[in-house]
């Protein structure tokens, strides 16, 4: 039996492209190396939240240690990988905050003279953005003057006193803010709307937040595709005519299974899709499949983030709400030549978090102490640290990269994936300049004891770059549609093939890439798209 | 015992609040960590044996209330063996500050988050005046 399209990965780019490609009438399967998800054993279940939110639901698989996690090494690396191995991916635990890239993200070359130019622009993406608005239920206010028309939204997330006694401090700067778009459903017409619990970054029980696991999935699979879990994908096969023929998977049994398919779509983020491509290695393909420029895995990009805090003279609401989507700026969005660095950075304002976060950052800050004063500080200290993160656009460098050490084997019985990412000098100098900025926002928001660090080692949220998209098949992987330049029917839809990172979470641009390239491999190799299946007249 | 006595030292609870100390909520939890426990005694042993350790405990009777040897120990915990003090201060932070008795007397709720849920104030747009007035801020590009 062969399959239309096989998607490796169920995170937001494969949920997206296997939605699309189904939803087109094609026989798709979704491989996923996880398990679908339990809500009811989400941590904000249980008064001991914060304890599973450090182990058994950390972003970091190396802390978290889940049967379906593979080892990722980041010894040489400034900034950790966050990840989820999962049916959902990692929008299970992201946040949820969903901003687009901007028309000028596309073309940084052109505009600033750094990175390199996209093939697509913002307009290509548009109709898919919209799409992609209305299946992750995104929430946000029209009007925007940072982006262009934008309209369709949930009612915003409600941000609180605390919200506004930020948005204070940049109307008296002058700045730019805005609520935040959140991939969270609202509104008293949703089904299961946001009950403000706080941490949507441990999993969602309420099954408010979009992850693909409650959006794009169960839609998809009630139009026919299959999810198949439990099921490491270890190689693509290629035939020596260059052409992809199916995957090989690792099944829970340890049985090594080949599964046939028209066209393979690769989404596994940019650190498991490059991991895959260099480990399907073939006498024709010695450096791994698709990888004839010696590119893939190169270009590693993880938007660099710092944090300011500060603490507020007493305790308000800030643990409530959504944790991650609050209110954000782009002041310093674009390229100032007045600066030391081109390109720019997301301020993003954070909620607080819970009795268990105060007590331990307490104790590092010396404001909480052992003993008989231990409980008091604890209360005297929560709820009053306020926080706003700057999200720097990452440049492309091809010393930041993804590589395979042969000479350790992981579960998967593949080579122990290597990161290799140290922070270039555009982005410490913005990374400087933002930590000043959000400094001087607390402030003048009248928080005290501001501080600023970054960048935070905990962050690698948003793995983008290596397996970039452009026209020369010398200096990129895949081209404009997806397809990889030397592997016909082999395509990517997740954040590898971005050329370029912006300054925002990529979540939302990645789903829109994944949509768009979903079109791409129907009129590549399956049909033609008219006015009935259209994007524009789909949703 | 030992481990019992230090680990109360630096958690008595507070009797003004109610906060019980930690060995009255969280023990039989931390039984369950037992690597952690076979290596924090090691420390204690250390601790005694140590100048500060030697003359905090003995010159004390009532050792459960012992402030100074609560601040003693944590800083010689913390510099020896920094790595198993992080992992136990997270272990017993995380369940103490998870007991609803605990929680209670700090005026935390005592159902989880959810399905309790939290209210908010809907949003309130004319903050955004100033904002809006300034006009569009972004980059306009050649093809969208
Ligand atoms: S704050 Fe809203 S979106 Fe986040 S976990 Fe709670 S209900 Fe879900």
């Amino acid at each position: 039996m062969e399959y239309d399209v096989i998607v490796v990965g169920s995170g937001a780019g494969g949920s997206a492209a296997a939605w699309r490609l189904t939803k087109l009438g094609l026989r798709v399967a979704c491989f996923e190396r996880g398990d679908w998800q339990t809500p009811d054993n989400y941590p904000s279940t249980g008064l001991d939240w914060e304890i599973k939110k450090r182990k058994a639901f950390s972003p970091n698989p190396s802390i978290r240690n889940m049967k379906s996690d593979y080892t990722i090494d980041t010894s040489e690396s400034d900034i950790d990988i966050a990840n989820f191995n999962g049916v959902g991916g990692a929008t299970v635990l992201f946040s949820g905050h969903f901003p687009r890239f901007h028309p000028s993200d596309f073309c940084t070359y052109t505009l600033d003279g750094v990175g390199v130019d996209w093939p697509i622009t913002y307009s290509d993406l548009e109709p898919y953005f919209n799409v992609n608005d209305k299946v992750m239920r995104v929430s946000g206010l029209a009007g925007d003057p940072a982006y262009p028309e934008m309209k369709g939204f949930l009612p915003p997330i409600p941000i609180g006193e605390y919200g506004e006694m930020i948005a204070e401090g940049f109307n008296r700067l002058g700045w730019h803010w805005w609520p935040s778009y959140s991939a969270i459903s609202t509104g008293s017409r949703s089904d299961s709307p946001c009950l403000n619990l706080g941490p949507c970054n441990t999993g969602c029980p309420q099954g408010a937040k979009s992850s693909t696991d409650v959006t794009y999935l169960p839609d998809a699979m009630r139009s026919g595709l299959e999810v198949v879990t439990h099921s490491v994908v270890v190689k693509v096969e290629v035939t020596s005519a260059g052409k992809a023929k199916g995957i090989w998977v690792l099944e829970s049994t340890g049985n090594r299974r080949f599964i046939a398919s028209k066209v393979v779509v690769l989404a596994c983020n940019a650190i498991g899709t490059a991991r895959l491509l260099l480990a399907s290695k073939s006498d024709d393909q010695p450096q791994g499949a698709a990888n004839s420029s010696g590119l893939v895995g190169k270009n590693l990009m993880l938007h660099p983030l710092g944090y300011a805090e500060g603490l507020f003279d007493r305790a308000i609401d800030l643990d409530k709400g959504p944790q991650g989507c609050c209110i954000y700026s782009h002041e310093f969005y674009e390229t100032d030549e007045e600066r030391n660095f081109k390109r720019g950075y997301t301020l993003h304002v954070l909620r607080g978090g819970g009795v268990l976060e105060t007590a331990l950052a307490g104790l590092d800050r010396r404001e909480v102490h052992w003993g008989s004063s231990l409980v008091k500080d604890v209360v005297a200290m929560h709820r009053r640290r306020g926080s706003i993160a700057v999200i720097c656009e990452d440049l492309p460098e091809t010393s930041n990269q993804v590589l395979l050490d042969e000479s350790r084997i992981d579960n998967d019985g593949m080579p122990v994936v290597i990161v290799k990412y140290r922070l270039g000098g555009n982005s410490k100098a913005m990374m400087s300049h933002g930590l000043t900025q959000a400094r001087r926002v607390l402030k003048v928001a009248a928080l005290k004891k501001v501080m600023a660090f970054g960048p935070v080692r905990e962050a690698g949220w948003h793995i983008l770059g290596t397996a970039r998209m452009g026209n020369d098949p010398a200096t990129s992987v895949v081209n404009m549609r997806g397809e990889t330049h030397d592997v016909d029917g082999l395509f990517i839809a997740d954040g590898s093939v971005f050329p370029t990172s912006s300054g925002v979470n990529p979540a939302s641009t990645i789903q829109a890439v994944a949509l768009y390239i979903a079109d791409q491999i129907y009129e590549t190799h399956f049909g033609v798209l008219t006015d009935g299946n259209a994007i524009e007249n789909f949703c | 015992m030992q481990l019992k006595i230090f680990v109360d030292s630096l958690i008595p609870g507070d009797e003004a609040l109610g906060a019980p100390k930690f060995s009255a909520v969280a023990w039989p939890l931390l039984q369950e960590s037992r690597d952690l426990i076979a290596h924090v005694s090691v420390v204690i042993k250390e601790f005694r044996n140590s100048a500060t350790g030697c003359v905090i405990s003995e010159s004390n009777e009532s050792i459960e209330s012992n402030e100074a040897m609560a601040k003693s120990f944590s800083s010689f915990f913390k510099e020896k063996h920094n790595v198993l003090y992080v992992e136990f201060r997270e272990i017993v932070m995380g369940l103490y500050f998870s007991s609803p008795a605990v929680l209670v007397a700090m005026g935390e709720e005592e159902m989880p988050l959810f399905p309790r849920g939290q209210s908010l104030p809907t949003f309130n747009t004319d903050m955004l005046e100033s904002v809006y007035s300034r006009g569009e801020i972004w980059r306009r590009v050649n093809g969208g």
